[in-house]
C-alpha cells in the first residue's frame, strides 16, 4: 500500500521535478548584456559579425545576448565613463561590458564598480592567456579587472612606392628607418628634394614623417636611452635623454620634414603628404593601398611596408605595448557570469585569431600567438595584415615592451603633452616662416616651462 | 519510478482491493474530477488563452509605437532633407552667380568643384549636427575628372558614434570628398575615405535624379527618395539614404543631398523593448506579395545586427492574428507586419511599399506564452497533488478505526476493543459483546442442563430399577398437579418438556427471563417440587413412561 501511495505521489510530483539547478544562466530566460566598445570604422563589421555569431550560437545555448549600445572612440567612451564614475547628472547607465584601459579601470575598481574576473575564470582557463597580458589587467589586490582580448604595439608604416622614388633619386636607403635620427636626416633630405622639384616655388617641400602619438614616442625614446619620461606622476623633461629626443625631432618639425598634424598619420598617407609614420599596429586598416593626390583626381596604387618601431641611436629596442581590455560592471551573479562567458568565447583562440586577422591587433592566447600567428602571416587575406604581423613578430623577438603608467591623471597629462608639443612646434614653424631666428634650446625651455605652471 | 508505479497499478487491477485503496481511489477520482472540471471551465472561459492575448496586445502596442516613431522620425528627416536641399541649392545658385557661370555649366568646370563643395561643407556639417542621422552628403552630378564614368564630386560626412547613449560625444569624419575640405574643417578622414563618389551602381542617385528630371514634379517634398539598404564602395557600414534632388531656380538638377540612417543608428533608435522578449526585433523593409525583404531594409533589435538579416522573410502561415515567417536560413519567426508609407502621395516612388514588422523567433514566443500559462498549469498540478495527498490522508484516517475493529473482531478477545466514536461501529461492537455474553450464558445453562439431565437419567435409572411405592405416588401426584397449572404455566412447562432453557423459553414466548423465573416459582409450588432440577426428573420420568403433556 505504501509503495502504491509513493508511486502515485511520484507520478504527481514528476512535473515539478527538474527545478533548482545551480547554473546561473537559463536559455529560456536569456540575460541581455549591454556593451560599449571602441572598434568603429573598418573594425566595426568584424565586431558585429563576431557578436552576432556569439548571440546566435553560444549565447543562444547558454542564455546570453550581447547588445552593443555604443561604438565610439576610446576618448569619447572615456568621457562617458568619467561621468558614470563621478555620478554626474545625466550620466548614462554603466554598461555590463566596456572596453577600457587599466588607467580607467583602476578608478572604477577604487569605487568598486567593476568585478574581479578571477571569480569567473579558473587558473587553468587563465593559463591559456599570455601571462604578461593578463598581468596588465591586475591591480593592487591581485584581482583581474581588465580582461585582455587584443594587444597592439607601435610600428613604422612606410609608403614604399613613394620612398623608392625618393630613394632612387637621392640614394637614401631604408636603413634610415632603423633610428629616429636616421628618419630625421632622411626627412630633411626629402623636404629638400621635394622642394627642389618646384624651383620656382621656395619652401613647398613635403613632409616625410609624423607620429600618431608624440607622447608615446617620448616614452619609448626615454626608455630606449635608459631613462623614463614619467617620474612618478610628473614629466622628467630635464633629463638629457629627453633633450636628445627634442633635438632629434625639433629641427625637422620646424624646418619641414616632420608633419605636426592633429589627426591620424593615415590621413596624410592617403593623400601622399608623408612617406612614413609611427602608429599603432591596429591602425593598419586605415592606410589602404591608394594615394589620392590634391587634385582629387589623380590616384596611385601604392605599396606599404611595415617596419619595427625605430630606436634612438645607441639605445636598446623598446616599444610600447598597447591595447585595452574588457572591464565588467559589478552587478548580479547572473550578469557577471554571463559577461565572463562572452569574454571566454570572444578571446578563445578561434575567435581571437579572426579578430586579429581582420583588425590588425595581436592575439592574447598562447595558442593563437604561438601557433596561429605564423600561419596567419601566410594566409591573412589582407597583405597589410600579413606585413604587420611579420613586423610585430620580429619586435616580439627582439624588443622590450612597456605599458603606459597607470595613474588617474595620466590621460590628462598625455593629452596636454600632445597639445602643448604641437602648439609650440606650430608656433615655431610660423616664426621660422616669418623669418624669426628660432633656437632649439629656447623652445625646449619654453616647453618645459609649460609644465611648471 | 514511473515503471514501478505502472507495475503497481497493473497489479492493483488484478487483485481484490482493500477498503482503503477503494476509498482512496474514490477520493482521488473525485478530486481529480473536480480539478478537471475546474480546468475545463477555465479553459472554456479563455483563461489560458488570455496569456497569449496579453502578448498579442503587447505586440500590437509595440508595432503601433514603432510605426509612429519610425514614421515620425523618417518624415521629419525627409522634411529636413527637403530644407537642406533648398538651402544647398540656393547656396550653389549664389556660388554660380559669383563665378559667372550658369547652373547648367557646373559640370563643365571641374576645376571649380572643390571651391563649390568647400562652400557647402559648413551647411552640411551644421545640418549633420542638428539632425538625428548618422551622415549627411551632397553628390553633384558632376565629376572633377570631367569624365562621365569618373566618380562624382561630393561631400559625405559621417558620425561614426551614432549612439543612443547621448552622453557620449559624437565625432564627425569624412567618408568622401576632397581631403583639403575635411582638413580645413578639422575633420579626420575615415579609413574608407575616397575623394570622389562612385555612384555608378548606386540606384539611389540615378533614381532621384531621373525622377526630378522626368516627373515634371518640382515640389521637393514629393521628390525625395529613401533608398534601400546600401553601402558605398569600400565602406564597411550599411545604411538607408534619404536623397533629395538639388534643383536650381532654372530647374537644373545639380545633384542630390540628404541623410544617412545607418543600420547601427536605426537599431539604437528603433529597437523594440526587449525586456520580455530578448530576441524581438523590428524590421523596416520593402514589402512584396509573399513577405518582406529585410536584405533591402534595416533591422533593429538587441540581439540582431544587420549582418544576420540578409534575405527575404516569407510569410507562410498565420496563428492567433499573427503571421508566421520563414527566414532564408530556415528559422521560423512570428510577429506582425504593418505597411509604412515612406513616400507622400504624388511622389514618383509612392508605389513602393514598405512594411514595418515586429518579429521574434517562434521558439521564443512559444516559450514566453508557455511560461505565462505555466503558473496556471503549476497551480492545477499543485491542486491535484494536494487533492491526492488529502485523499491518501483522509482514506487512511477514515479507514483506520474500521480496520482496527475488523482486525479486533477476528481476535478471540473482543472485550478490549476501544470505542471508535462511530455510532454504527460502536453499536456493532455492543451487539457483538451482547451476543458473546448470551452465548456464554447459554453454554453455561446447557452445561448445567446436561449435567442435570445426566443426573436425572441416573436417578430414573436407579428408580426404575428400584422404584418404590412412595416415588410412584409422588409421580402420580405430580401428574395430577399438572391440571392446576394455568395456561401460561402449562406453556412454560411444555417448553421445559421440549428441552428448552429458561432464556430460550423467554425468547420464544416474547417475555423476559425474569417472567419465566416468576412462572417457574408458581409451577414448582403447584407441582410440589422444590427446584427445576426436581421438575426435570419428573419430566424425564414422564417421557420415559410415555405420559402425554
Amino acid at each position: 500500500m505504501k509503495k502504491t501511495i509513493i508511486a502515485i505521489l511520484c507520478l504527481c510530483l514528476l512535473p515539478l521535478l527538474g527545478c533548482g539547478a545551480s547554473e546561473p544562466l537559463d536559455p529560456k530566460n536569456p540575460v541581455t548584456l549591454t556593451m560599449w566598445h571602441n572598434f568603429g570604422g573598418g573594425m566595426q563589421q568584424t565586431m558585429d559579425i563576431l557578436i552576432d555569431e556569439f548571440n546566435a550560437t553560444v549565447g543562444k545555448e547558454r542564455g546570453v545576448i550581447v547588445s552593443v549600445e555604443a561604438i565610439s572612440a576610446s576618448a569619447n567612451l572615456q568621457e562617458a565613463l568619467a561621468m558614470i564614475l563621478n555620478g554626474d547628472p545625466g550620466a548614462p547607465s554603466m554598461p555590463d561590458i566596456v572596453t577600457a584601459y587599466p588607467k580607467t579601470a583602476i578608478q572604477f575598481k577604487a569605487k568598486e564598480l567593476i568585478t574581479n574576473l578571477d571569480e569567473y575564470f579558473s587558473e587553468e582557463e587563465l593559463s591559456a592567456y599570455i601571462p604578461a597580458f593578463v598581468d596588465e589587467g591586475r591591480f593592487g589586490d591581485g584581482g583581474l579587472y581588465v580582461f585582455p582580448f587584443a594587444k597592439s604595439t607601435e610600428l613604422l608604416f612606410l609608403n614604399q612606392t613613394l620612398f623608392d622614388r625618393f630613394s632612387a633619386a637621392t640614394g637614401v636607403t631604408t636603413d634610415c628607418f632603423g633610428s629616429f635620427e636616421g628618419i630625421a636626416d632622411a626627412a630633411a633630405r626629402y623636404y629638400e628634394w621635394t622642394d627642389g622639384q618646384t624651383p620656382d616655388v621656395h619652401g613647398d617641400g613635403k613632409q616625410f614623417y609624423t607620429a600618431d602619438s608624440w607622447v608615446n614616442l617620448a616614452q619609448a625614446g626615454m626608455l630606449q636611452q635608459g631613462a623614463q619620461l614619467f617620474n612618478g606622476e610628473s614629466l622628467d623633461l630635464y633629463n638629457p635623454a629627453y633633450k636628445h629626443i627634442w633635438q632629434t625631432c625639433y629641427t625637422p618639425s620646424v624646418a619641414g620634414g616632420f608633419a605636426i598634424y592633429d589627426g591620424y598619420s593615415s590621413d596624410l598617407s592617403k593623400t601622399g603628404d608623408i612617406i612614413c609614420s609611427s602608429g599603432s599596429s591596429a591602425g593598419v586598416l586605415f592606410y589602404g593601398d591608394t594615394v589620392t593626390y590634391p587634385d582629387n583626381i589623380t590616384t596611385e596604387k601604392v605599396e606599404y611596408s611595415i617596419l619595427p618601431y625605430p630606436v634612438f641611436e645607441g639605445g636598446k629596442p623598446v616599444a610600447i605595448q598597447r591595447g585595452n581590455g574588457f572591464m565588467v560592471a559589478k552587478s548580479s551573479l547572473k550578469r557577471e557570469y554571463a559577461a565572463a562567458e562572452f569574454l571566454k568565447w570572444f578571446s578563445a583562440p578561434k575567435q581571437n585569431i579572426r579578430f586579429v586577422a581582420e583588425t590588425g591587433y595581436m592575439p592574447v592566447t598562447n595558442t593563437a600567438f604561438d601557433a596561429m600567428i605564423p600561419q596567419l602571416m601566410e594566409t591573412a587575406p589582407n597583405p597589410l595584415i600579413r606585413k604587420m604581423l611579420e613586423a610585430v613578430m620580429k619586435m616580439y623577438a627582439n624588443y622590450e615592451f612597456f605599458t603606459a603608467p597607470v595613474f588617474e591623471s595620466y590621460d590628462a597629462i598625455a593629452k596636454d603633452y600632445e597639445l602643448n608639443y604641437k602648439t609650440l612646434l606650430k608656433e615655431s614653424q610660423k616664426a621660422r616662416v616669418s623669418g624669426q631666428d628660432i633656437d632649439m634650446e629656447d623652445s625646449l625651455a619654453a616647453f618645459t616651462a609649460l609644465w611648471m605652471k | 519510478m514511473l515503471r514501478e508505479a505502472l507495475l503497481l497499478l497493473r497489479r492493483l487491477r488484478g487483485e481484490p482491493r482493500t477498503l482503503q485503496v477503494r476509498l482512496f481511489a474514490f477520493f482521488a477520482l473525485f478530486a481529480a474530477s473536480l480539478v478537471g472540471v475546474a480546468f475545463l471551465l477555465l479553459t472554456a472561459a479563455g483563461v489560458f488563452s488570455a496569456a497569449g492575448k496579453s502578448h498579442l496586445a503587447w505586440l500590437d502596442n509595440e508595432i503601433k509605437h514603432l510605426q509612429n516613431s519610425i514614421s515620425g522620425g523618417y518624415s521629419e528627416l525627409s522634411l529636413r532633407g527637403v530644407t537642406l536641399a533648398r538651402t544647398v541649392a540656393l547656396s550653389i545658385g549664389a556660388w554660380v552667380q559669383r563665378n559667372g557661370i550658369t547652373e547648367a555649366d557646373i559640370a563643365a568646370h571641374p576645376e571649380l568643384l572643390e571651391s563649390l563643395l568647400s562652400e557647402q561643407a559648413g551647411i552640411l556639417l551644421t545640418a549633420l549636427e542638428n539632425n538625428e542621422c548618422s551622415g549627411a552628403f551632397i553628390i553633384l552630378d558632376a565629376s572633377m575628372d570631367n569624365k562621365n564614368s569618373a566618380p562624382k564630386a561630393g561631400l559625405y560626412f559621417k558620425r561614426t558614434e551614432t549612439n543612443n547613449v547621448t552622453s557620449i560625444a559624437s565625432r564627425t569624419y569624412c567618408l568622401r570628398g576632397p581631403a583639403s575640405i575635411a582638413r580645413a574643417n578639422g575633420i579626420e578622414l575615415l579609413g574608407q575615405w575616397r575623394a570622389g563618389m562612385d555612384v555608378n551602381s548606386a540606384e539611389f542617385f540615378d533614381r532621384t535624379l531621373n525622377a526630378a528630371r522626368q516627373s515634371g514634379e518640382k515640389d521637393l517634398s514629393r521628390l525625395y527618395y529613401w533608398s534601400r539598404r546600401c553601402q558605398m564602395e569600400g565602406d564597411s557600414e550599411q545604411y538607408m539614404l534619404l536623397c533629395v534632388p538639388l534643383i536650381a531656380a532654372d530647374n537644373t538638377v545639380y545633384g542630390v543631398c540628404g541623410w544617412e540612417m545607418s543600420a547601427m543608428m536605426f537599431k539604437n533608435l528603433y529597437a523594440p523593448d526587449s525586456v520580455q522578449y530578448p530576441r524581438v526585433f523590428a524590421a523596416l523593409a520593402p514589402f512584396f506579395e509573399d513577405g518582406i525583404d529585410t536584405g533591402a531594409g534595416l533591422v533593429a533589435g538587441s540581439s540582431f545586427m544587420s549582418s544576420r538579416m540578409n534575405g527575404q522573410f516569407l510569410a507562410f502561415d498565420s496563428r492567433q492574428d499573427m503571421t508566421l515567417w520563414s527566414a532564408p536560413d530556415g528559422t521560423q519567426y512570428i510577429g506582425r507586419a504593418e505597411s509604412l508609407a515612406l513616400f507622400p502621395s504624388g511622389s514618383p516612388f509612392a508605389n513602393e511599399t514598405w512594411a514595418l514588422a515586429v518579429l521574434m523567433p517562434m521558439e521564443d514566443w512559444d516559450a514566453v506564452v508557455g511560461q505565462s500559462n505555466a503558473v496556471f498549469y503549476g497551480a492545477f498540478a499543485g491542486l491535484l497533488f494536494i487533492s491526492l495527498f488529502a485523499a491518501v490522508f483522509i482514506s487512511r484516517r477514515y479507514i483506520r478505526p474500521v480496520a482496527l475493529t475488523l482486525q479486533g473482531i477476528k481476535s478471540d478477545d473482543r472485550t478490549g476493543l476501544p470505542k471508535t466514536q462511530i455510532v454504527e461501529i460502536d453499536d456493532l461492537l455492543e451487539y457483538l459483546a451482547m451476543q458473546d455474553e448470551e452465548r456464554k450464558t447459554l453454554n453455561e445453562e446447557r452445561e448445567i442442563l446436561a449435567a442435570e439431565l445426566e443426573q436425572a437419567k441416573s436417578i430414573v435409572q436407579t428408580r426404575n430399577n428400584s422404584i418404590d411405592a412412595p416415588v410412584l405416588a409422588s409421580f402420580k401426584q405430580f401428574l395430577e398437579n399438572r391440571q392446576t397449572l394455568t395456561e401460561t404455566e402449562r406453556d412454560v412447562f411444555n417448553n421445559y418438556m421440549e428441552g428448552l432453557t429458561a432464556r430460550e423459553i423467554a425468547e420464544k414466548m416474547f417475555v423476559t427471563h425474569r417472567t419465566i423465573k416468576f412462572h417457574n416459582k408458581n409451577i414448582y409450588a403447584k407441582l410440589g417440587v422444590s427446584s427445576l432440577k426436581e421438575m426435570q426428573i419428573y419430566i424425564t420420568m414422564m417421557k420415559e413412561m410415555g405420559e402425554p403433556r
